[in-house]
């Protein structure tokens, strides 16, 4: 019971939270559009969440490993270059040979 | 046929057919997807070996589809905690989709497709539909990204519900780097400029710094908070 409570009880919390983003998005409505959308806070807002969930997956609980800061270095470095999905394939396997070395 | 259901349809249908996917959205989504798979089957694995069955496992992650919280909320309930006290650890690290979800911004066209497509809403669908130009470019990649990472996502928990005890040891330690992987190659094409540049360090630093004492999914929210002085040094400019 106490599974299925969590379940169920994080599914409503979740979605709650994701429509709750997604409908503040679309109060801000048609005058956020356009040229407005690179200005201020929301056109950086992508850049700030992604480096930071990226720094959750290099340092975690705060502690930078290095096999992962070289994986997510080498991604960044490849990325610009040679497209995502190699990017991450290059990352990886470098992240995991200084694992494993 | 209730009339929901047939909304509801609809609404799928409508977010599905927004374009052909293109090749670099396939190859987006088979790159977040193939980690997000991998990373749900140990997590799959963890649930059973916990005491959950196969089916509460893959329900957790069709019906919730957020790993992080899926596993805090497993090792909370594991741990002893109440199952409120569950949920809200669970609940707490999942405050971040609320932030990707209102940096979409313009991807949801109508109130159906909001409702229909919140449930996409992942730090790698999000990611990957932010990394596009226009809006109809990151409606489409968000559709793409989101529908092939939730199957992948719920695929692989079932394979290793199923199969746990045949995964290879360690398996999620050779994962950590892709992960680490996949989101620095989503945030390097969006930094065009000294001022993103700036955001993306200092986002990093702080949510660093956080990650050693506040709870899961808090330093992502602080990060986050690091547009604020960006911003405020931009409008100081243009006064």
């Amino acid at each position: 019971m106490a599974i299925w409570f969590l379940i169920g009880g994080l599914a409503v919390t979740t979605y709650l939270v994701r429509l709750g983003g997604v409908a503040l998005a679309a109060r801000r409505g048609a005058k956020a559009s356009g040229e407005s959308r690179a200005d201020g806070m929301v056109a950086l807002l992508p850049v700030a969440l992604l480096a930071a969930v990226a720094a959750t997956q290099v340092a975690p609980q705060g502690d930078v490993r290095p096999p992962l800061l070289c994986a997510a270095l080498a991604a960044a470095v490849a990325a610009p270059r040679l497209g995502f999905l190699p990017a991450i394939l290059t990352g990886g396997t470098v992240g995991a040979l200084i694992t494993w070395w | 046929m209730p009339a929901g259901y047939a909304t509801a349809r609809a609404a799928v249908g409508r977010l599905a057919a927004v374009k052909t996917p293109g090749s670099s959205d396939i190859r987006l989504a088979v790159g977040a997807s193939t980690g997000a798979a991998v990373y749900s089957a140990v997590f799959g694995a963890l649930a059973v070996q916990s005491g959950w069955s196969v089916w509460q496992a893959v329900a957790a992650s069709a019906l919730v589809h957020a790993g992080g919280s899926q596993l805090a909320g497993l090792a909370a309930l594991g741990g002893g905690a109440s199952p409120v006290a569950a949920l809200a650890v669970g609940t707490l690290v999942n405050l971040r989709l609320g932030v990707f979800g209102f940096a979409l911004g313009d991807v949801f066209g109508s109130w159906r497709d909001r409702f229909a497509a919140s449930h996409l809403v992942s730090d790698e669908s999000a990611g990957a539909a932010l990394t596009r130009a226009t809006a109809a470019e990151r409606r489409r990649t968000f559709v793409t990204v989101g529908l092939i990472l939730f199957t992948g996502w719920t695929a692989g928990t079932l394979a290793g519900a199923a199969f746990g005890t045949a995964l290879p040891a360690g398996a999620r330690g050779s994962l950590d780097p892709a992960a680490a992987a996949v989101f620095a190659a989503l945030v390097v094409p969006l930094v065009r400029g000294v001022r993103e540049a700036a955001t993306a360090v200092a986002a990093a630093g702080v949510t660093v710094v956080a990650a050693a004492w506040a709870p899961p999914g808090v330093p992502v929210l602080l990060g986050a908070l690091a547009v604020v002085p960006a911003a405020l040094v931009r409008k100081r400019v243009k006064v």
